[in-house]
């Protein structure tokens, strides 16, 4: 479970992020962030995997108060969360299978597990034909299935991503959340952060919509306020 | 971290050194042109020390016993000197010696002999000039070390070239140090070149490092392939100067041996390839590896923050 209490971020000169954001995700929940370019989506999802710090207010994750870890254990937390970003961020001079063992590899799994699972994300998300190619041999919604893949490798407890469609057309934005909803189906809590009004629609999923850094609504349903 | 951790490492890192073939390249010719220059100052600071202490080893004392001091009590008094500090080795030459070397030098050979000569023989005039040679490991100690021996009643004078020892000492102190701040600026330099090549290399890998940061990797885990690549960098980068070398002083030692004269190259003495080698192989390796080591750990410092 993920609660933000009283959050608030506000970054050198003044600019706000978040503002006084209470959140509370349970486990297995799908949930969309949404909002313009700037409103904080992107803020809120950089709190949770403390690539930034707030500059008030407290987030539990599981219970553990993670406002101030240390590097170690910041480590540790990362290791029950898997990331999806926009541009992929493939490591372009590793092949498909190399990139997905490469998560497993960073937090010292065995390699006999690697050999194991690595294959069986492949091919749940449908590249178990492509695992020797490299990122730049693949179309964009492949490598952003492989991203997903590399995310979900660990068995992570939570799914973030921010705008995992962004740079896809229609057709292979719908498969990207396709498989964020199969993921979501074997009890990993998902949380997308996207301004892709039309998918957001069409899903029906609970919706967190910021402006100005502010929740505005927190409601199952659609796009709009 | 675990044992099968560091072989990823070690992996990851052999990995990172062929998948970034030039920056590699360029950071091991860095390391490379930087032990060169070491190398070869170091050549001349050890073959100038070696020359003046060579010089040194020439600079005797020369102490003439009194009268007094009968023979028997001689063995006593050379034992009494060699256990003094900073003695390498006392000779006792006694008046026949003497006589007998003042006549070689004079060129009054055997075949030459005249009556003066001979009748001299029967009655030394050097019969008061036994003298002890005492030499020292350090020339530069002389000083202190005549006053010392002045305050000894066997000996009636004392000879020694004060103010050669003197200058051949400063001469040592003075290659010494310039020598050693020499080869320390070449190592901070390395070190500030290595590590603004290796910062290359790892701002081509940022986003490597930030992947593995989001993962879930621990911050040994992200810097060891780094430290791995590094080592190799080092080890590579003192290959080639330590041949480079080899081959130069070789090609001196040739030179010296064939353009000059014997009495030439026994007076300027050239440490030996082995003595040479026995010493900069080990610290070009050790060198470069810890040069290679921190160049990595400061230019990765900043992308650990994530």
């Amino acid at each position: 479970m993920i609660e933000l209490q009283n959050v608030t971020k506000i970054y050198d000169g003044n600019v706000i992020g978040v503002q006084d954001a209470n959140i509370k995700i349970d486990q297995g929940e799908f949930v969309f962030l949404v909002g313009e370019s700037g409103s904080g989506k992107s803020t809120l999802l950089r709190l949770l995997i403390k690539e930034i710090n707030p500059t008030s207010g407290k987030i539990f994750i599981d219970g553990q108060n993670v406002t101030r870890l240390r590097s170690r254990k910041t480590a540790k937390l990362r290791r029950r969360m898997g990331f999806v970003f926009q541009d992929y961020r493939l490591l372009p001079k590793k092949t498909v299978y190399e990139n997905v063992a490469f998560a497993m590899e960073a937090i010292e799994e065995t390699q006999r597990r690697i050999r194991r699972r690595v294959p069986r994300v492949l091919n749940m998300v449908g590249l178990a034909h492509k695992s020797h190619n490299f990122p730049n041999e693949i179309s964009g919604g492949e490598q952003q299935r492989t991203a997903i893949a590399r995310a979900v490798a660990n068995n992570p407890v939570y799914l973030l991503a921010d705008e995992p469609t962004g740079n896809l057309d229609p057709r292979n934005a719908k498969e990207v959340m396709d498989l964020m909803e199969h993921i979501n189906s074997l009890g990993t809590t998902v949380i997308i952060a996207t301004h892709d009004k039309e998918t957001v629609d069409r899903m029906q999923k609970r919706v967190i919509h910021i402006m100005d850094g502010k929740v505005v609504k927190d409601a199952k349903g659609g796009y709009d306020i | 971290m675990k044992l099968r951790s560091v072989k990823v490492c070690v992996k990851e890192g052999l990995q990172g050194i062929s998948r970034n073939g030039w920056m590699v390249t360029a950071s091991v010719l860095t390391v490379s042109a930087c032990l060169f220059i070491f190398g070869i100052v170091y050549c001349i600071v050890m073959n100038v020390r070696s020359f003046a202490n060579n010089l040194d080893d020439n600079l005797g004392i020369v102490a003439f016993l009194s009268s007094k001091v009968p023979e028997e009590s001689v063995p006593t008094l050379l034992d009494q000197i060699r256990k003094m500090d900073g003695v390498k080795e006392v000779q006792y030459i006694s008046a026949e010696e003497a006589w007998e070397s003042f006549k070689e030098s004079m060129g009054f050979g055997e075949q030459l002999g005249t009556d003066m000569v001979n009748r001299l023989d029967q009655d030394n005039p050097l019969a008061d000039s036994a003298s002890f040679q005492i030499y020292l490991y350090d020339a530069g100690d002389q000083e202190a070390f005549v006053s010392q021996l002045k305050t000894m009643p066997q000996f009636r004078r004392i000879q020694y070239a004060a103010e050669t020892a003197a200058v051949m000492s400063n001469i040592n102190r003075v290659i010494t140090i310039g020598g050693l701040v020499l080869i320390l600026l070449l190592i901070i330099i390395a070190i500030l070149l290595i590590s603004n090549t290796i910062k290359l290399s790892v701002y081509v890998r940022r986003e490597e490092i930030e992947i593995m940061k989001y993962i879930g990797a621990t911050d040994s885990f992200v810097r060891i392939p780094f430290v791995v690549e590094g080592i190799m960098i080092g080890i590579l980068g003192s290959i080639l100067p330590a041949v480079t070398i080899y081959f130069i002083y070789r090609a001196v030692l040739t030179l010296v041996v064939r353009q000059f004269n014997e009495t030439f190259s026994q007076m300027i003495h050239f440490l030996s390839m082995s003595e040479i080698m026995r010493m900069l192989i080990p610290a070009f390796l050790v060198v470069g590896i810890a040069v290679g080591i921190l160049g990595s750990l400061f230019s990765l410092r900043k992308y650990l923050k994530v």
